[in-house]
């Protein structure tokens, strides 16, 4: 038998943001409507659910370095964790901001802000390095939607100024 | 079928028929087979035809991700090296040791080495300009940042 969602409100002065702790039965399917609703609440694009073993997290968009898939499974990495998402790469691709995030592989979008350096070795195997030390490789046939992102990203802080 | 196989055979294809019309064309211009019997020149055109299907099907191997510039440029010229000395050899295009033989080598050589290095070139330019471009954002973040 189906029972009430019981809400509770505490009240902790340690906290620096509010926390949310979604406790189920083992029902994902109504833990992961609660984590949508919650992020919903943001209201302001910035945020988007993910998976820490099977435990919903809202996760801040800006500290998402890169998305990949490993396994065939999704995985989202910030500077120091990694997360499972139920999404695919493309609808992923639909959800990240295109003047933030590129894609830089049939497998990888990453966050340009997090870029360190792009490198290129004698073999012609280009990386991306970035600032917590991770690489990656990027496909030679996206290095031109590379340079485009980063053009027009350049040209609208430049607009701006 | 897997997009990398499917994009090797369409090549394939391709490079068929544009290897068999090569061959066609020296028969023309260069009057060869006065005296082949037909065997000899139906073989002829088959393996100007399978020369220019390996080459160019294989050619698919540069859209594998992965693969490093020289690992790709590497392996397509071992194998369309190893397929045009396998029908030049059958044919009598080229004698083993002869003096055409390592001028045809040299050349396949200098070629892909050229193949190598311009793509290199090119994106070792492009690396750069992203590079240039990052950098530039960098600062304007960071004089933003100051400012706030």
């Amino acid at each position: 038998m189906k029972g009430n969602i019981e809400i509770k409100t505490e009240t902790d002065p340690s906290l620096t943001a509010p926390q949310v702790i979604i406790r189920t039965n083992g029902d994902t399917g109504l833990a992961e409507r609660i984590a949508r609703a919650v992020s919903e609440c943001m209201n302001d694009d910035t945020t988007l659910v993910a998976y820490n073993n099977s435990t919903a997290v809202v996760l801040d968009k800006h500290q998402i370095f890169r998305v990949f898939t490993e396994n065939r499974k999704l995985i989202i990495a910030t500077d120091t964790d990694r997360y499972d998402s139920k999404l695919t790469l493309k609808e992923m691709d639909e959800v990240l901001d295109e003047t933030e995030f590129v894609r830089i592989s049939r497998f990888e979008i990453v966050n340009i802000k997090k870029i360190s350096a792009f490198d290129m070795s004698m073999s012609g195997t280009i990386r991306v390095i970035f600032e917590n030390g991770t690489e990656s490789w990027v496909a030679r046939r996206y290095v031109r939607s590379i340079r485009e992102v980063l053009s027009k990203k350049l040209e609208g802080v430049t607009k701006h100024e | 079928m897997n997009e990398l196989l499917k994009r090797g055979l369409i090549l394939g294809a391709i490079g068929f028929a544009v290897g068999t019309l090569i061959c066609l064309f020296i028969v023309l211009l260069g009057g060869l087979f006065e005296d082949a019997g037909i065997g000899f020149i139906v073989y002829y055109f088959i393996s100007g035809g399978m020369l220019g299907a390996i080459c160019n099907g294989t050619s698919a191997i540069y859209g594998i991700e992965k693969w490093s510039i020289l690992r790709v440029t590497i392996t397509h010229f071992v194998i369309s090296l190893a397929a045009f000395y396998t029908f030049a050899f059958s044919i009598g295009w080229l004698i083993f040791g002869d003096l055409m033989f390592w001028i045809v080598t040299a050349m396949f050589v200098a070629a892909y080495f050229m193949i190598w290095l311009i793509q290199y070139l090119i994106y070792k330019g492009e690396v750069k300009r992203m590079n240039s471009e990052l950098k530039e954002l960098k600062k304007i973040e960071d004089e933003e940042k100051t400012e706030k």
